[in-house]
């Protein structure tokens, strides 16, 4: 076991005081995956708007072509 | 009888209680505030109607058995309707994991738009009926306030993505992982996968490599990340949720998997006419004996599910190793609209009770609820394929429901022959006048048909 088990259980214990709604939060949510939620967050918005330019080239051309629907946009099952 | 749910023990606002066939979750008093809010701005009613939430309705203290209401602190319970059947994420095929991930990241996407957030990312929250999948706990929602993460963040890396990964770019079935760890792959172990290739992959390289990086590199400095100087936003959130799911969608299985069984329907040892009267026969005695729910062991691609639920079966759940067959029954469910669930299953090393307590997760017997089984061209895979004695085969398969069909395949079968090529007959006790003793010890014998020209028989029975 790690030495510094002790302090991490400290730390941890002292951040889970400091949430706003505890009662809730019964998850670790990790430090090191939020920072990368971070990371994520700023570098996806170029993802995510490269993809909806896509969807709307492809709705443009479906709609031009007669297609009324298409079959990539995003569907739940 | 009133019964706590064990596998509800983590979220300390709420637990699932059944009572007779009902299904009720009790309320802390924060989250009866939560779920009366959602109640009264229609936010529950809109993500059940629209984005597969399962039903949830906020009972009073009066519509509710007494014993029910004491183990709720606020005095009110949701209840929901019946699950007659709770699968495991580890019993999913590649594609119903992808659904479940979808599912759970629609619901996300509107909740934050309705100014809700999740609190968990768990595979075990998402249950199917039939094909389509379900979000069934209602308190992961929780009140979303301005710069707040997704504490579920990492499970849902772990319990969806890391397995989703492992089968489209490594080509191995997550099920055996996942099963073992029970949370999903973890983040850190599947990074030592990566190749150098999959430095070059957005998803491989943020949600995984440097993912694993970074939860290696904080692991011992336990700063709170909320206190730093980081900042995040609604739109970030969205942005990491809508990337998440369009890398999902794009995931297919690797091509070119072929498999022993995946073309059983158009490879097998019937003909079509065969094939017809076998599916016949089989809906007949699942109409006979009012069957609802049925197994099918060994469903293959699901054709006999599908004969059973035209039978008057009113779901069916087909259980096989194969991972290919489960795709092409999750296919004709999907494509058939027929309220099939096929999972993956090892007959030889099925899903065991695990988890806290060892009841957190119920393994396969401890689910029964079929009114009757298929056992198909089954049988012999487990005693000459694996050495199973040919009447523990017999008692296991007639213990699982009151009613079976079971296919007696003969050792002069070209199938058989040609499992017996490589290795010695060692299989004495794998005779039809040994199976039908069997039968006869547990069960009433009430009919039977040749139903191929090389001897296959059917054996339709019910429990004494």
């Amino acid at each position: 076991m790690k030495p510094s088990f002790c302090k991490m259980a400290l730390l941890s214990g002292a951040a889970l005081l400091t949430l706003t709604s505890p009662a809730y939060a019964y998850l670790d949510p990790g430090t090191g995956s939020i920072i990368l939620q971070a990371v994520v967050g700023a570098v996806a918005a170029l993802s995510v708007g490269f993809a909806a330019a896509r969807q709307q080239i492809k709705a443009f051309f479906a709609k031009l072509f007669g297609k009324d629907k298409d079959p990539n946009s995003p569907e739940d099952e | 009888m009133t019964a706590i749910v064990p596998g509800s023990f983590r979220d300390r606002n709420g637990r699932v209680v059944r009572h007779e066939n009902r299904i009720f979750r009790t309320l802390s008093d924060t989250a009866y505030q939560t779920i009366s809010e959602m109640t009264k701005t229609g936010t529950l009613e809109m993500l059940m109607s629209e984005n597969n939430l399962w039903p949830a309705t906020l009972k009073n203290a009066d519509e509710v058995p007494k014993e029910i209401v004491d183990l709720s602190p606020s005095g009110r319970v949701l209840e929901h309707p019946e699950i007659s059947f709770i699968s495991h994420p580890y019993e999913w095929s590649f594609s119903q994991l992808k659904s479940a991930a979808i599912t759970h990241l629609n619901l996300h996407l509107s909740a934050l738009k309705l100014g809700y957030n999740l609190a968990d990312g768990s595979a075990y929250n998402i249950q199917f009926i039939g094909t389509k999948a379900y979000f069934i706990d209602t308190l992961s929602l929780i009140e979303y306030n301005d710069g707040d993460y997704w504490d579920g963040y990492r499970q849902f890396v772990e319990q969806f993505l890391c397995p989703l990964l492992l089968r489209c770019k490594l080509g191995t079935p997550f099920n055996s992982w996942f099963r073992g760890e029970l949370e999903g792959i973890p983040v850190g172990e599947f990074a030592k996968l990566a190749r150098m290739r999959d430095f070059f992959s957005p998803v491989m390289l943020f949600h995984v490599i440097l993912h694993a990086h970074l939860q290696s590199k904080h692991s011992d400095a336990r700063e709170n990340a909320k206190k730093t100087n980081l900042s995040f936003s609604k739109t970030k959130l969205r942005n990491l949720l809508l990337s998440l799911k369009n890398t999902i969608m794009a995931l297919k299985l690797p091509a070119g998997g072929s498999s022993e069984w995946g073309d059983y329907e158009h490879d097998n040892s019937y003909t079509n006419e065969e094939t017809q009267k076998k599916k016949d026969l089989i809906a007949n005695f699942i109409t006979r004996t009012e069957s609802k729910t049925v197994w099918d062991l060994g469903c293959n691609s699901g054709l006999f599910s599908e004969a059973a639920l035209q039978g008057g079966a009113t779901q069916a759940i087909g259980f096989d190793i194969d991972h290919n067959a489960l795709e092409a029954a999750f296919n004709r469910a999907k494509s058939k609209k027929i309220n099939l669930l096929p999972l993956y299953f090892n007959a030889m090393n099925p899903s065991p009770n695990q988890g806290w307590m060892q009841s957190e997760r119920l393994g396969f017997s401890d689910r029964k609820n079929a009114d009757s089984i298929l056992a198909l061209a089954f049988i012999h895979h487990l005693v000459v394929g694996r050495n199973a004695l040919l009447t523990d085969v017999v008692n296991w398969l007639i213990s699982l429901a009151p009613n079976g069909v079971i296919e007696f395949v003969p050792k002069s079968d070209p199938m058989i022959q040609r499992m017996l090529a490589t290795r010695e007959d060692i299989f004495n006790d794998y005779t039809k006048e040994n199976f039908i003793i069997a039968i006869e010890r547990n069960a009433k014998i009430e009919n039977r048909e040749v139903v191929s020209q090389s001897g296959r028989e059917l054996f339709f029975y019910r429990k004494k």
